[in-house]
């Protein structure tokens, strides 16, 4: 990286001796197209207040001219020490702060954390079932919202804006359907441990099953539009390919694990809650419009995995039992020496809390496994070869959320 | 606050068997002194030398009937109490669906672990944040450096006798509640008015008038707990008189 550090000035210099005329770096560049030994790279900083990263992550990108060498992913402007808090706050108090580790999806990251001490408690079997299903129709509404933003601002990173306006419209409904069930539109805080905090608003269920009617059909609309498009599948096929063994190895998960072929998902491989009695299909990457595990798999998964939540959500409106919402758990939870750890499939792929229990009021310690965690680490190993005007788009297509990865 | 009772533990979901026959192989492969079975919900096979970390890892990823491709995550726990650091590790086999966890153990004053970076890519960032949170210096990691914190921050926040450093380069790192300034205000007021003579300032209750037939539930709950000593209607009538004001 030092090797960097003053290169328009010494680009300047060589250039300038070399032609005897312009000494800015726009001529030096012309002039190392035309041939001249290059001796020096560029290092450009991406980040950390650059529109495409999606929050404040620096990428410190080494090239040559156009094409990169090294891409160095920067983090930890957005730690705001989760784990730590974690360790102050009650397991009650916790919850709300579970909301701040992903405020894309916040329902799942509420879900995993109110698994984990639902295992550690024994009350895995003891929340009601309505609870579960309240879970269910909350998590894939948010899983829904979540992919809106994570497709809509990757077309938009390409360079197409009306599809992202029309998903921010639609995700708009998802937030009001929120505020009616849990007053909130961003930050839910719905999950409780041992159940949910409140029941269905009345109309509620019809309210959603007409948006999805509605809803369904404008996917197609948004291929039309933007999955479709000759200019969006050239800029996003073959770029930054992940095959299935890479995936494995650097940890890859969720959406971005099954378009490299991995046929994974945490709500059919290691069920829980009551997503077995659900019936959906997991879609795998298959190389559409390229090969399995370029940035249009990445891509196109979401798409389809939003019409997979639209199935869930139908049979789940459909099939909520009667009952209560909240098994009888005590105010202050106290659990023994132990540990557990807990997977969900939130919109990023698996998100783990891992917690470790002491006898007291709060967590001995406290762990968050993300998927944009390992999705920002790969970078260091895709970038090189890539021209910079492709990192945005590939960047993009591992949907990372900046909380998320520094938490 | 009905807190006093506490929880009965109740039965744990019947997770553990699984993982105990992972520990049985695990154990068959490198005798019994070498590693130990530490119960809890996912009970976790402890590896007793942490320089033998590498060696029950690279087994645990290549022995075709564990096969534990995924290392879903890395991190540490401070024991002060034991004098000891955990560096703990989640593994998942998406060959065989199982899972598993494996922790190692070492002292306080010379945390160092061998990197599992080489049997997984991944743990490279993983071991990173274990590192800059919890300070265990994992050893022949190729980019050991500090990934959330600055460079140059003191101390690793996640171990239990952490001390905040009061600024960084000039900017501190607590502040005064903005409540406190508040309260600061009202005793100066009070004290100039005092010093003047004047009355206190009448309250200031909201101009807006309560729906008919609504009742304060504050005075409610006062007149349920004074039901048996007082009149009826005290808690009504507090609660008019205070929409109306």
């Amino acid at each position: 990286m030092s090797t960097s550090a003053n290169t328009s000035t010494k680009q300047g210099t060589i250039s300038g001796s070399s032609t005897g005329s312009g000494s800015s770096t726009g001529a030096s560049r012309a002039e190392n197209s035309a041939g001249t030994p290059r001796e020096e790279h560029m290092l450009l900083n991406m980040g950390p207040q650059h529109p495409s990263t999606h929050g404040v992550i620096n990428l410190r990108v080494e090239s040559d001219g156009e094409m990169i060498l090294r891409v160095t992913p920067e983090v930890g402007y957005l730690h705001r020490s989760i784990e730590k808090i974690a360790e102050k706050v009650s397991y009650n108090g916790f919850m709300p702060y579970t909301d701040r580790v992903d405020y894309v999806a916040a329902m799942t990251a509420n879900e995993g954390y109110a698994m984990v001490m639902e295992r550690i408690l024994g009350l895995v079997d003891e929340v009601p079932r309505r609870a579960y299903y309240l879970r269910v129709i909350a998590s894939e509404l948010c899983r829904i919202a979540s992919h809106h933003v994570a497709t809509g601002t990757m077309v938009m990173d390409v360079g197409a804006y009306s599809p992202f306006l029309w998903w921010l419209r639609e995700r708009e409904a998802i937030n009001d359907f929120m505020e009616a069930l849990c007053g909130a539109r961003l930050t839910y805080n719905y999950m409780r441990i041992g159940g949910v905090m409140a029941d269905l608003p009345p109309g509620f269920d019809r309210r959603v099953i007409r948006w999805l009617d509605h809803f369904e059909p404008s996917i197609d609309e948004f291929n039309r539009a933007a999955s479709e498009n000759k200019i969006y599948i050239e800029r996003l096929a073959h770029l930054g390919v992940v095959d299935r063994d890479m995936a494995i190895a650097w940890g890859l998960a969720g959406p971005n694990l099954r378009a490299s072929g991995v046929d994974f998902d945490v709500r059919k491989n290691i069920p829980y809650s009551v997503y077995p009695e659900l019936e959906f299909d997991v879609p795998v990457g298959r190389g559409w419009c390229g090969e399995v595990g370029d940035s249009y798999d990445r891509y196109y998964v979401r798409i389809l995995e939003m019409k997979e939540s639209c199935r869930i959500l139908r049979q789940a409106l459909e099939g909520i039992p009667e009952g209560d919402t909240m098994a009888k758990v005590s105010r202050k939870l106290k659990p023994e020496r132990d540990e557990a750890y807990a997977p969900v499939e939130s919109a990023r792929g698996e998100m783990g809390y891992y917690v470790v229990t002491d006898g007291e009021e709060n967590a001995y310690r406290l762990k968050v496994r993300t998927g944009s965690f390992t999705a920002t680490q790969i970078m260091q190993a895709l970038g090189a070869g890539v021209l910079i005007a492709d990192l945005v788009a590939l960047f993009a297509s591992f949907d990372v959320v900046a909380p998320e990865l520094d938490r | 606050m009905a807190a006093s009772k506490q929880e009965p533990v109740r039965a744990k979901s019947k997770t553990r068997e699984p993982s105990r026959a992972i520990h049985a192989r695990i154990e068959a492969r490198f005798g019994e002194g070498a590693v130990a079975l530490e119960d809890a919900v996912d009970p976790v096979t402890l590896v007793r030398d942490p320089k033998q970390l590498i060696e029950v890892m690279s087994f645990l990823k290549t022995d075709p009937e564990l096969a534990f491709d995924f290392l879903r995550s890395v991190t540490g726990t401070d024991w002060p109490k034991l004098g000891s650091i955990e560096s703990v590790y989640h593994l998942y086999s998406y060959q065989t669906g199982q899972a598993h966890v494996v922790k190692v153990r070492v002292p306080r004053a010379r945390p160092d672990v061998p990197s599992v970076e080489r049997l997984w890519p991944t743990a490279n960032w993983f071991e990173r944040e274990a590192f800059d949170l919890v300070g265990i210096r994992y050893l022949e990691h190729s980019d050991l450096r500090r990934i959330m914190l600055p460079e140059d921050w003191i101390g690793h926040p996640l171990r239990k006798d952490y001390v905040e450093q009061p600024d960084y380069h000039g900017i501190g790192t607590t502040r005064a509640s903005p409540l406190d300034a508040f309260a600061e205000l009202d005793r100066a007021r009070r004290a100039l008015r005092e010093a003047r003579g004047e009355a206190p300032p009448p309250v200031r209750t909201s101009p807006i008038t309560p729906p008919e037939g609504w009742v304060d539930p504050k005075a409610k709950k006062a007149e349920a707990k004074t039901k048996p000593a007082s009149k009826p209607e005290a808690g009504s009538d507090a609660g008019d008189a205070k929409g109306d004001a």
